[in-house]
């Protein structure tokens, strides 16, 4: 029984209703197991990187110096005069 | 050579097509789509454009993506390093996303759209400059872009020359005007990326009671122009909602819920972000006029889109002359992204200069008597000059009506192509507009459009603004209830007939029956709905609410003499409120 014949509804519909249903819980299951996997990635591989970062006390976003003097501007990334090969690239 | 520009993936996602440096079309996703502020792929404003340019995909040189989105994913990356643990639910939220499309452009649109032409891409304030200077009318001009976020930069200040310009300084994530805003709009019960504009409808009912507050806590503003947030009282940069606990403890006050009644400190705390924001956007633009000693200014991003502070920044600021892209937000990033890689990356002169903002599809006068007669909707057809005075009669005998003519807008206003019109001279108008036609806020006022030549007796204006985004006040003994705001101001359209030529001729007859050459123009749909775009979009929405009359092109449709409209479905359940 083809994926095409069931979604054409050209089989009984218990069998249809049970694929359906298969479905669901497939994409319920397939979702849950992407839960596990990313938080497993930010456990393992963001938590030491960031845990690191703590440690040496880097301010990644720039978030001290709250009151200070002096300008909070940046000089802008752009300033090299766009060219072909950098605007190809997505970085 | 045909260069195809595109914003997506975020918010109102776009398509502009320029030929030979000529802008031949460009639309929001969301008129097509009907789905407000259509994040996705735009394909079907891709196909709208090729269809305009009588071109296939094959035949764009160029598609140029408006920003860098491998920047864009390390700017994420380092705020999760950044705001570790609590970012876990933001990142089990946006990684799926990143990883399925965000993250690799070049296949996405290869799959979606069948490019597989040269890809370019420009980073996100260079789209927005590109938009903001290379179509205006300078030939040099300092440049400011304000919005949310791109990759890192929030603010960017500019300086343009001839066919390039250079961004100079620039404040970064998560430092970000837009998203103070946008934090305030969150508070406030309103929806992020959408109803911002309803914050700064609100402010004028309140007092700015909390500007201090706001200085001392959560902006430090310096004398430059240049800022920090005090991130301990946002959540943005680290959770799935704008503000924390801390903010409303500061405050005092939960976040109010969407729907409830607005109270007196809700009005107060909408005036008070407005004032924080022209008070730092005045401070960036006279520090940018200070470094570069230019008289023009061009301005995009978001926050460009808040009219009251550039009201102001005419008034106040420095700078002679102002202008700002009418698709300020995201979406003119599509056309600014086009505009970057045929000027700055190509090194070809500049050729447009944009005096309208009607670059989307119209519809002849046959197609709209063939859809009529599809639908057997009774109509009458004019000629055209007797088709814009029988109209003026239908608005001096106060009818609410659609009004559909021409090519489509251009950014997120109703400029006279896809509008609802009333008499401005009547306070019902307002309210019945309000309530029984848009079904949105009560508070909420209406822009008025005014014969250009005409502005300066009814509004306290000295120059054109023919894209809504300049905020005047009305001038005294004026009679224009329904689009007087309750500080006396208004939101102005100028109409030129170089412009749109129908509706300065309906303004102008309206005129000469009435005395009153301005009438509300406010947007041809209803609340969480995209703006109309086909003859199909505009009967459904004329037939669904208490408009009277119908102008589709050169046929007018009364409502009482239409059949009623038959709805398997609760048309209400297809708009989300925003």
């Amino acid at each position: 029984m083809s994926t095409t014949e069931l979604e054409r509804g050209g089989t009984s519909g218990f069998f249809r209703r049970l694929y359906l249903g298969w479905l669901e819980v497939a994409a319920r299951f397939g979702e849950a197991q992407t839960l596990v996997i990313l938080f497993l990635v930010y456990t393992a591989v963001i938590g030491p990187m960031a845990i690191a970062v703590g440690v040496a006390r880097r301010d990644l976003l720039h978030k001290r110096g709250l009151r200070a003097s002096g300008s909070a501007w940046n000089d802008a990334d752009t300033v090299t005069a766009p060219d072909l090969e950098r605007a190809r690239r997505m970085f | 050579m045909n260069v195809l520009g595109i914003s997506c993936f975020y918010h109102d996602s776009a398509a502009a097509l320029l030929r030979d440096g000529e802008l031949v079309a460009a639309a929001h996703e969301e008129r097509f789509s009907r789905k407000r502020h259509d994040a996705g792929i735009p394909k079907h404003a891709v196909a709208y454009c090729l269809e305009e340019a009588g071109i296939r995909l094959a035949d764009v040189d160029t598609l140029v993506f408006y920003d860098k989105p491998f920047v864009k994913f390390e700017r994420i990356l380092m705020t999760y390093l950044a705001t570790f643990p609590r970012s876990l639910p933001s990142f089990a939220k946006a990684m799926p996303l990143w990883l399925k499309e965000k993250l690799n452009v070049r296949k996405a649109l290869e799959t979606e759209l069948g490019f597989e032409g040269e890809l370019l891409f420009a980073e996100h304030h260079q789209s927005h400059a590109a938009s903001a200077f290379l179509p205006s009318p300078f030939e040099e001009a300092a440049i400011l872009t304000i919005d949310g976020v791109g990759e890192w930069a929030t603010t960017t200040q500019g300086v343009g020359r001839g066919n390039k310009f250079e961004l100079i300084h620039e404040v970064r994530f998560p430092h970000s005007l837009g998203l103070l805003y946008s934090a305030f709009t969150y508070y406030l019960g309103f929806k992020v990326n959408s109803a911002e504009y309803k914050v700064m409808g609100a402010a004028p009912y309140g007092k700015p009671r909390y500007v201090e507050t706001i200085f001392d806590h959560l902006v430090d503003l310096r004398d430059d122009g240049s800022f920090k947030l005090n991130m301990k009282y946002f959540a943005y940069d680290y959770g799935l909602t704008m503000t924390n606990k801390r903010f409303e403890k500061l405050f005092g006050q939960p976040r109010r819920e969407g729907e409830s009644e607005m109270q007196e400190f809700h009005w107060d705390m909408a005036a008070s972000v407005q004032k924080v924001t022209e008070e730092v956007v005045l401070r960036i633009a006279r520090d940018l006029h200070a470094k570069t000693g230019m008289k023009n200014l061009c301005m995009a991003g978001g926050v460009a889109l808040n009219c009251v502070a550039n009201g102001r920044l005419i008034r106040e600021g420095p700078f002679e002359n102002l202008w700002v892209q009418p698709a300020a937000g995201d979406a003119g990033g599509a056309l600014g992204a086009a505009l970057f890689a045929e000027h700055c990356v190509m090194n070809r002169p500049r050729k447009l200069q944009m005096e309208h903002a009607y670059w989307g599809p119209q519809y002849s006068d046959e197609e709209i008597r063939k859809f009529l007669e599809l639908r057997e909707a009774p109509c009458r057809a004019y000629p055209r000059d007797e088709m814009i005075r029988e109209t003026a009669r239908h608005l001096e005998e106060q009818k609410v009506i659609g009004w559909f003519q021409g090519r489509m807008e251009w950014g997120p206003r109703s400029l006279g192509s896809r509008s609802i019109l009333a008499d401005a001279r009547n306070e019902e108008n307002w309210k019945r507009v309000n309530l029984k036609i848009k079904f949105r806020e009560s508070f909420r006022p209406f822009a008025p459009a005014v014969l250009a030549e005409k502005a300066d007796q009814w509004f306290e204006i000295d120059r054109e603004s023919p894209y809504m985004l300049l905020v005047c006040q009305v001038k005294e003994g004026v009679n224009a209830p329904a689009i007087t705001h309750v500080d006396g101001s208004a939101r102005l359209q100028t109409v030129t007939r170089d412009s749109h030529s129908e509706f300065y001729d309906l303004i102008r007859a309206f005129d000469e029956r009435t005395g009153c050459p301005v009438v509300i123009n406010t947007s041809f749909n209803v609340r969480g709905e995209p703006i109309v775009c086909t003859p199909e979009d505009a009967y459904l929405c004329f037939m669904r609410t208490q408009m009277d009359v119908l102008v589709l092109g050169n046929q007018i449709l009364l409502k009482e003499d239409q059949p009623e409209l038959v709805e398997d479905f609760d048309w209400r359940d297809r708009y989300a409120l925003d």
